[in-house]
């Protein structure tokens, strides 16, 4: 055998290994899932807030989710011009009710109401509004 | 005024949220490699289509398999919104997540990224099995056979080695 078929073997064997290694790794998950998963406090918040969802059985609270993005870096220049920190969540267009948004301005949080299919841009001017 | 049937009924759901926390990350974290902030995002999508469906959870199943298929329904639906729509960015960028490697996530991460690019139905599958679903169970989630399911998932970890294999040769 050849150096070349030496190597070429050796590199198969590792790759092999290597895949059997990640394999068992995503095996053995609920171990390092109760490690990473944030904390108990956090999903009961965010279970209360699911709970607002108008189509549960609940109600007619206009549904307020903590939803932090989906915003593009144009948009994402402006909220960092305002010394922000954004909070905020573009419409979704099967979503037929308004969104409830929360924006965070300097240690201010403050909440408003867009239409389900405002872009990053109308939360932000939105966001201005309000603070002025 | 929330009525104590209400209440109970709210109880009994954010009990069920803390039992399956952990999984309802796993799959959430798993869809979204490398992108912590996506992943609170899902987990909050999941969370309310949860709440939507909790009142047509019939124990037919287990609760396990019930929300595990939920949360997977819920993510392909998010996966399938997101490739139709434009490609936008974190306003914090893409955060890696620190912990998350300090843990081990990054063992699996290349092997998640090729499952991420199968099928839906195939991903599907082999994530099952890899949470430890039986054969029988998968069967019953993908409207299968107990020998279909067994042959399809020898072959999707050979296919999934060779495409480990190869992505690495290049």
């Amino acid at each position: 055998m050849t150096m070349e078929n030496n190597i070429n073997t050796l590199n198969a064997s590792t790759q092999r290994d290597d895949f059997k290694n990640q394999w068992e790794c995503r095996r053995q998950w609920e171990e390092q899932a109760e490690k990473l998963a944030p904390d108990d406090k956090t999903f009961l918040h965010w279970a209360e807030k699911a709970q607002q969802d108008p189509a549960g059985l609940e109600t007619n609270v206009i549904p307020f989710r903590r939803t932090k993005r989906w915003i593009p870096y144009a948009a994402a220049s402006i909220v960092i011009g305002m010394a922000a920190i954004g909070l905020a969540r573009q419409g979704q267009p099967e979503n037929e009710l308004p969104v409830a948004v929360e924006v965070t301005v300097e240690n201010q949080t403050i909440h408003f109401i867009c239409n389900n299919d405002c872009s990053a841009q109308d939360i932000i001017l939105s966001a201005k509004k309000v603070i002025k | 005024m929330v009525s104590s049937e209400s209440h109970d009924r709210i109880e009994s759901f954010n009990a069920l949220v803390l039992r399956h926390k952990a999984m309802i990350w796993h799959i959430c974290s798993d869809y979204n490699v490398g992108k912590a902030w996506k992943t609170e995002d899902c987990i909050q999508e999941v969370l309310i289509s949860l709440w939507r469906s909790y009142g047509t959870f019939e124990e037919r199943s287990s609760e396990k398999t019930w929300v595990w298929r939920v949360a997977t329904n819920t993510m392909l639906m998010l996966k399938r919104k997101e490739d139709r729509s434009p490609q936008t960015e974190s306003i914090e960028a893409v955060d890696v997540d620190e912990k998350d490697d300090e843990l081990g996530h990054e063992k699996y991460k290349q092997l998640q990224q090729l499952i991420n690019t199968l099928p839906e139905e195939s991903s599907t599958i082999i994530r099952a099995f890899l949470d430890g679903f039986s054969y029988k169970e998968i069967a019953e989630m993908t409207n299968s056979t107990v020998g279909a399911v067994a042959m399809r998932i020898v072959r999707l970890k050979r296919k999934l080695r060779l495409m480990y294999e190869r992505e690495n040769n290049s």
